[in-house]
């Protein structure tokens, strides 16, 4: 009796282009999520560096007004979807097999997909710059008439937004079938880390929004070229109802970027802290709560377009209830922090940062939830202060903050510390020299997408540029430190992090290929 | 992943190898008619103001996600079951609700444990009289060499 020889390669992977082209294995997918969104994030960066020298000083100095406003607009839509997300989609899928002890992602073959449709999207959005009339110009929110009415790079954007929804969803659907059904036995849901809970959450937000979303910019289209009127007043159609149907999806889409990110710093400050989480189900209260909020408030956004005084009062009201269960989360990390033995490494100087001006921009939105301030500080730089103090300090940095926490264990080497800790200091001095002099502008009445501006706002432009050039090269910093890491360096053990006790750190460094092909038992 | 049960009595030697599934069937159904609610509810209000389509893509992302549920959940009842008796070896399988039940016969079945030259054991199969039956497909190398290891003195056997 012999056995049947096969010629089988089940511990085998492709290498060179063909393992990330065909690869179904959720680190490689999060490593191509992650590569991919620190490209959008430097090419929308590099878009941001152009309108700051624009409006270095009073004056139209280097772009006609079109084009400062193609700048604007897609420096906003690639931020939001192609680099804040999939980053965010990049350490779910890194990180939630590894957290839950499950071998891979539910859908392998699903989440390659997803991956995927994401290149193709980005081309079409950026190959509008290339078209006739240029991309779009019509600030992020898509609004119409200005979008029934632009050229053909609004049609690629509309189709690239129809991918990357599509590119969403699948992950999103992926995401809650891997946490719900391979948890390792013994994780029940009140032990899941709280990474995975908060993208759990996140994962139904985008379930319950992206239909709404994909649906807007159909009716969008079809308004363009089928002859529909849903949002062309001249026929009959509402552009408000555009408003409602696009915030009711664009709100939510707020917390989309921002609930991964507390996840995040809900992993680290316990870890630098020497403390477990303070308040675990509380902290997963609030963010349900959040995520249930962020579906009555939408029309905060729309205070100037007309609405009952009943309404304006609700949606006051709800959006100042927020602030509820956010403080509680704040109150946690900092409890959490509370005579721990905290030590300051890269991770953790990022999360305190966050803490801090996340509240800033926190406060902000309080400002903006009152409708008679609202009603004043529409448009103006204020609300630019208050968005970039809430997206740029509260999610993209917290993603650094996760990239450094995470790099040792995906690479198997230190990051440079020192380098590290330049990075952040830069980063977040840099920021606030180019955003919190904003608010000043923004209080003065200065408007949002315009590229002159009057003589008094010439001094806190200037500033703000000084900052943003900064910024924008602290990123290449970032760059650095992260490619050298990655090609060597200290080898980082089994758990750097002497705080850290979630279930990745159990790994060796680097994770090996396949992970949790036994599961683990939870006690 | 899986979940394994042994016991050594009342016969002689019995195994268990499921699928790790978290979610029970109940809670599956539980979570997707939450989902489902929420998702309708939102877009019966925007087709009652005239943004109809949002329904259209809400429904299909609810088929898309239902079918997943329900591929996953296809697969939570499935089992393989081991039994040795003196002189019988049963390997039954549930797969998909269906039933396949292999009796082999206790004195003349073997072991085949065929692992690749980096030590990955790919396959378990019991042999016998020309009977050929695959055990522990949801089973990860290194418990397929478990296993095997254990089976070995009351089968007999041999890796290649």
């Amino acid at each position: 009796m012999t056995a049947i020889a096969l010629d089988s390669h089940e511990h085998d992977h492709p290498s060179g282009i063909r393992r990330w082209l065909t690869t179904t294995n959720h680190k490689d997918i999060g490593t191509l999520y992650l590569c991919f969104s620190f490209a959008m994030f430097l090419f929308a960066g590099a878009l941001a560096m152009l309108v700051r020298t624009e409006l270095f000083e009073p004056g139209l100095q280097f772009f006609q007004p079109n084009l400062f406003n193609q700048l604007t607009t897609m420096h906003g839509l690639i931020m939001i979807f192609g680099a804040i997300m999939p980053a965010f989609v990049g350490f779910a899928n890194w990180q939630i097999p590894l957290m839950i002890g499950a071998p891979d992602m539910a859908f392998p073959r699903l989440n390659n997909w997803s991956f995927w449709l994401l290149p193709m999207a980005a081309l079409l959005l950026l190959g509008s710059f290339l078209v006739p009339g240029g991309a779009v110009a019509g600030g992020w929110t898509m609004y119409p008439p200005l979008y029934i009415q632009g050229g053909i790079g609004y049609d690629m954007t509309i189709f690239a937004i129809h991918i990357m929804g599509l590119s969403s969803i699948i992950g999103s659907i992926n995401i809650i079938t891997t946490i719900l059904n391979l948890r390792a036995p013994g994780m029940i849901m009140m032990k899941i880390p709280m990474f995975v809970w908060t993208w759990l959450i996140t994962a139904y937000l985008l379930v319950a929004v992206m239909p709404v979303l994909a649906s807007a910019v159909t009716m969008l289209l079809t308004d363009r070229h089928f002859g529909t009127h849903f949002f062309n007043a001249a026929g009959g159609g509402d552009p408000v109802m555009f408003q409602h149907i696009f915030w009711f999806f664009g709100h939510p889409e707020v917390y989309i970027m921002i609930l991964p990110a507390f996840g995040i710093l809900s992993t680290i400050i316990p870890t630098f802290s020497r403390k477990p989480l303070f308040g675990y189900h509380s902290m997963v209260y609030a963010t349900a709560s959040i995520a249930i909020l962020s579906f009555v408030v939408w029309a905060h956004h729309m205070f100037t377009v007309g609405m009952p005084a009943a309404g304006q009062l609700f949606f006051m009201y709800t959006t100042m209830l927020i602030a509820v269960p956010t403080g509680v989360k704040v109150f946690n990390w900092i409890a959490t922090m509370w005579q721990g033995a905290i030590s300051f490494e890269t991770p953790m100087l990022f999360s305190v940062a966050v803490i801090c001006l996340f509240t800033i921009g926190g406060f902000s939105g309080l400002v903006l939830a009152v409708v008679p301030v609202d009603i004043q500080l529409q448009d103006t730089y204020y609300v630019v202060a208050h968005f970039h103090y809430v997206l740029f300090s509260g999610a993209a940095m917290s993603i650094m903050a996760g990239v450094y926490y995470w790099l040792p264990k995906w690479t198997g080497h230190m990051y440079n510390e020192t380098l590290g800790q330049w990075h952040f200091w830069l980063t977040a001095i840099a920021f606030n020299i180019t955003f919190f002099p904003m608010h000043f502008t923004g209080l003065a009445g200065m408007p949002r997408r315009v590229p002159d501006y009057a003589l008094q706002f010439a001094e806190f432009n200037m500033i703000s540029s000084i900052g943003a050039f900064v910024l924008g090269a602290s990123q290449l910093l970032f760059l650095y430190i992260v490619v050298k890491c990655i090609r060597g360096g200290m080898p980082a053990g089994e758990k750097p992090w002497d705080g850290a006790d979630t279930l990745e750190w159990t790994l060796p460094s680097p994770v090996p290929y396949h992970t949790f092909e036994t599961a683990p038992v939870i006690r | 992943m899986v979940d394994i049960s042994g016991t050594t009595s009342p016969v002689h030697y019995s195994v268990t190898v499921r699928p790790n599934c978290s979610l029970s069937p109940a809670g599956t159904l539980r979570v997707f008619s939450v989902i489902a609610l929420i998702s309708l509810s939102f877009s019966l209000v925007f087709v009652f103001i005239g943004a109809w389509p949002v329904l259209f893509f809400a429904g299909a992302e609810l088929l898309t996600l239902g079918y997943c549920f329900y591929h996953v959940l296809l697969h939570a009842g499935d089992y393989e079951q081991l039994i040795i008796d003196d002189d019988k070896v049963v390997v039954q399988i549930h797969e998909l609700g269906r039933d396949r039940c292999v009796k082999l016969s206790g004195y003349w079945t073997r072991l085949v444990l065929d692992c690749m030259p980096g030590g990955y054991c790919r396959w378990l199969v019991l042999r016998s009289s020309g009977c050929e039956v695959e055990f522990g497909r949801h089973m990860t190398s290194d418990e397929r060499l478990k296993l095997a290891r254990q089976l070995r003195p009351i089968l007999g056997g041999f890796m290649t």
